[in-house]
């Protein structure tokens, strides 16, 4: 385990993928423990008009509820919330979670630049941005909003990554502050829960 | 993405309060998140360069009304959005056993495509001479637009592939006829919608309607606009009812909520209980 601030009282975790990320967050929800206290925000890229079976399909594998969250659903702790089909998912001063039909953002919506800009806004420093294997640049300027506003950010071990554009486009515009193979992200989640359960 | 600087409360505030002011129209309890996105896209197309600018431009007289509330309403539309969701309301439909006259309130006309759909679906089921159709929206200058009946003929091949899936009967160019690098839809099913302006935010409307049918208008509203406006929809709507909203939207959390039953767990319908 490389050594990572774990001092601070973390609010939220969004993390954000494309190819070949839906293995990796199913291994990351599969050890996630239980009581793991944080709200976790998902965007990951998926097909438009197919509404129904990712979140079935990794809420299989999470040990806790996998939740497409309604518009202005609050948000509570320790739930996770994935971005439903062809909505961006927004996260609002006040505690809740609003949905879009606005344009596409890097041909996606969901948009994961959306979600980490509106995480970042929120939940400022107490953020912790995580980016994994992607083919293309969606993110890098949400991460780079998730450092600006004094985050954590952590990406993918571009070598251990399907595809390294993405976590590799966020290294090139903001200051990554880990770099983690995947195992070394569930340990790092699993460390981050003991402290802020404290 | 937006690279613009993150706009600061205190200038939203002001400009909000500017379009109060001129404009008559209260965006103060829209979603925070998009409206935001809206207006930085608008400074962006009009090279404005600052939240301050637009201000000036819309006290001047050089922005405006239409063109503003044109931009920063969300237009992204298609023909039987969601194709499944069309399926299952056809099933709904004929389950319904319609021997009145109904009345259908859209909410939201935006370019016309959701309207359109469900004309299509009307005249599938037979039910175009029982049925009066109501489309509104917030926005004159859209509303001329959805009016001309115009669909642009470079969204025909995704509007097309939807109409398929939703297993209808006929063709879509059986309603639309090609029009120059435009479609319109046939002049018997047009002129049975009737379009009317009306603001959700601040207008109430005179109801007993059958249905409504407002699939993600509510996504741009808080919590407290939310609950306000799906108060009137409930008033709107006479008893045993059915409000209709987008997949992702919610009565939960809402003063209504209880008056309200869940059709089923496939799609958002609520049927208006009985008091």
């Amino acid at each position: 385990m490389k050594e990572v601030d774990l001092n601070r009282k973390y609010k939220a975790i969004v993390i954000g993928g494309s190819a070949g990320s839906f293995q990796v967050l199913c291994k990351i929800l599969n050890k996630l423990p239980e009581d793991f206290s944080l709200p976790i925000f998902i965007c990951c890229h998926r097909l438009k008009h197919i509404r129904n079976g990712l979140i079935e399909a990794l809420s299989l594998k999470s040990i806790k509820e996998v939740k497409e969250p309604d518009h202005n659903e609050p948000i509570k702790r320790g739930k996770i919330y994935l971005a439903p089909a062809n909505y961006h998912m927004n996260i609002e001063l006040g505690n809740y979670i609003s949905l879009s039909t606005e344009e596409m953002v890097n041909n996606s919506r969901p948009a994961i630049d959306i979600t980490f800009e509106t995480c970042a806004y929120v939940y400022k420093e107490k953020l912790i941005g995580i980016l994994l294997t992607g083919a293309n640049k969606d993110g890098a300027l949400g991460m780079k909003k998730v450092k600006d506003y004094g985050g954590m950010t952590i990406i993918q071990d571009p070598e251990e990554s399907v595809i390294d554009t993405m976590p590799k486009a966020a290294m090139s515009v903001t200051k990554i502050d880990h770099v983690m193979k995947v195992e070394e992200i569930i340990k790092f989640l699993i460390e981050l829960n003991k402290v802020t359960q404290l | 993405m937006q690279t613009a600087p993150e706009i600061g409360i205190n200038e939203l505030r002001k400009l909000i309060q500017t379009i109060i002011e001129r404009f008559d129209y209260d965006f103060s309890n829209y979603s925070a998140a998009s409206f935001k996105r809206r207006i930085q896209r608008f400074i962006e197309i009009k090279r404005l360069g600052s939240v301050e600018n637009l201000v000036n431009k819309i006290i001047s007289g050089e922005i405006k009304k239409n063109e503003l509330l044109t931009e920063i309403s969300v237009n992204v539309t298609e023909l039987f959005r969601d194709p499944s969701f069309w399926k299952h309301l056809r099933k709904v439909l004929l389950e319904q056993n319609l021997s009145q006259n109904i009345k259908i309130w859209q909410v939201g006309s935006s370019s016309g495509e959701e309207v359109f759909s469900l004309m299509i679906l009307l005249n599938d089921l037979n039910l175009l001479n029982k049925a009066e159709v109501i489309s509104t929206d917030f926005n004159v200058g859209i509303i001329e637009k959805a009016q001309s009946g115009l669909i642009p003929g470079k969204s025909m091949e995704l509007n097309t592939s939807n109409f398929v899936k939703t297993g209808y009967k006929g063709e879509l160019t059986n309603y639309f006829k090609a029009e120059g690098e435009n479609y319109s839809l046939t002049k018997d099913l047009l002129s049975k919608i009737k379009f009317k302006e009306i603001n959700l935010v601040k207008d109430s409307f005179n109801g007993n309607v059958d249905i409504i049918l407002c699939r993600n208008i509510l996504i741009y509203h808080n919590p407290q606009l939310q609950n306000d406006i799906l108060k009137k929809l409930h008033q709107s709507l006479n008893m045993s009812g059915l409000l209709i909203l987008g997949s992702r939207e919610t009565i939960e959390w809402s003063e209504v909520a209880p008056k309200f039953t869940m059709l089923g767990p496939e799609e958002r319908i609520f049927r208006k209980n009985k008091v």
